[in-house]
């Protein structure tokens, strides 16, 4: 994996098996699960998104590999199928010696749009839970 | 659910709080009891403050990595035998690889199934069960090799069955207690010192009805205690 690939399409933005497994996780234990899991993504990655911005504008790969590594883990626990497939891309090119601003900036700017579109999708599903 | 009346403390170290709520959930659902810890500086004062059953290890953290931490793990006496999962996002393979050289008994792959993550931690639950169970054995055989004690018991079997042996003797026996029989029959048999555990005791017309399992005996010996079953009925044991 070198540049990007542009045909995300193949995926879903959210896969509701993964939803509807922590909905019955909750059911066994009679808790919100997906309430709780949600509410922690929502209070926490927007701060990540910011910072992976910053770290992009300051040059600190390092920082934004780390970011975007933490960031595609919460995707997977939540279904976000195209933002974890974006972020493991993603991950993998700045792990490389040889990147170029330019690439990681397309992105960035991939990472951001589908950001916002699962934003969407989560506060649809937090309030029908 | 695992089968224990005390619940059992799973340590989970991941710098992910994400990941750490999904693992917590599903942890409770176990039937178990979830510590979760973000830092491993954190590690060594939870280790001595709760009783672990196994450790989820996230292989990919900045700082001390997950390999760093099981070295350490691995290297304190008191905590070497705790199972050790790995957790890993995208880790190469040879890094999972040198988890498992080091000791570290299975890995997870990120992002986290719960049904996954289930089934291989109860797996490692149930062995260590199984483990301990077979170290009691064990301390009992060495208690009794090392001479420490000798039971000099009057007794009759009353009956043989495949795996099993009642005697009948005067006084009480505790379920579980293991130890060696010297009874001249197993001597006339050539089975030397079989190891007999306690399953039961019960109390009737006097004495004490012990049944007990003979552990650790060969096929052979088994056969020929098939064999004689009948004439052994009646004769003095232990």
């Amino acid at each position: 994996m070198g540049k990007i690939n542009e045909n995300y399409s193949q995926f879903n933005s959210l896969n509701l098996k993964k939803i509807n497994e922590l909905s019955a996780l909750g059911r066994d234990l009679q808790e919100d699960v997906l309430g709780q899991m949600l509410e922690l993504h929502f209070s926490t990655a927007e701060d990540m998104v910011k910072n992976m911005h910053q770290f992009f504008s300051e040059d600190k790969y390092d920082l934004l590999k780390r970011e975007v590594h933490k960031f595609k883990s919460n995707c997977g626990n939540l279904g976000l199928e195209k933002l974890f497939n974006i972020c493991r891309d993603f991950e993998k090119y700045l792990e490389l010696e040889n990147n170029e601003s330019c690439e990681i900036e397309k992105f960035l700017s991939y990472f951001q749009s589908e950001y916002e579109l699962t934003c969407v999708h989560l506060k649809e599903i937090k309030k029908g839970a | 659910m695992i089968d224990n009346n005390v619940k059992k403390n799973i340590l989970v170290l991941d710098d992910n709080r994400n990941d750490l709520m999904l693992v917590k959930f599903v942890i409770m659902r176990m039937g178990c009891n979830p510590i979760l810890i973000e830092q491993p500086s954190a590690l060594i004062e939870n280790l001595q403050k709760y009783q672990i059953s196994l450790i989820v290890l996230d292989l990919d953290m900045p700082g001390l990595t997950g390999i760093d931490v099981l070295k350490k793990i691995k290297k304190v006496p008191s905590y070497k035998d705790i199972p050790i999962v790995m957790l890993t996002g995208n880790s190469e393979m040879s890094n999972v690889k040198t988890t498992i050289a080091l000791g570290a008994v299975d890995y997870i792959v990120k992002p986290i199934d719960p049904m996954i993550f289930e089934g291989k931690v109860k797996k490692f639950l149930h062995s260590q069960t199984l483990e301990q169970k077979n170290s009691w054995v064990e301390y009992e055989i060495k208690k009794l090799t090392d001479k420490e004690i000798k039971l000099h018991l009057s007794a009759k079997i009353v009956s043989i069955g495949e795996m099993t042996l009642t005697i009948q003797l005067n006084q009480e026996l505790p379920a579980g207690f293991s130890f060696y029989s010297d009874a001249p029959l197993f001597a006339e048999l050539e089975i030397k010192n079989p190891l007999l555990k306690v399953e039961t005791c019960h109390f009737e017309n006097e004495s004490y009805f012990v049944k007990c399992s003979m552990i650790g005996l060969k096929e052979a010996e088994l056969k020929k205690i098939r064999l004689y079953s009948q004439l052994l009925v009646g004769k003095e044991a232990v």
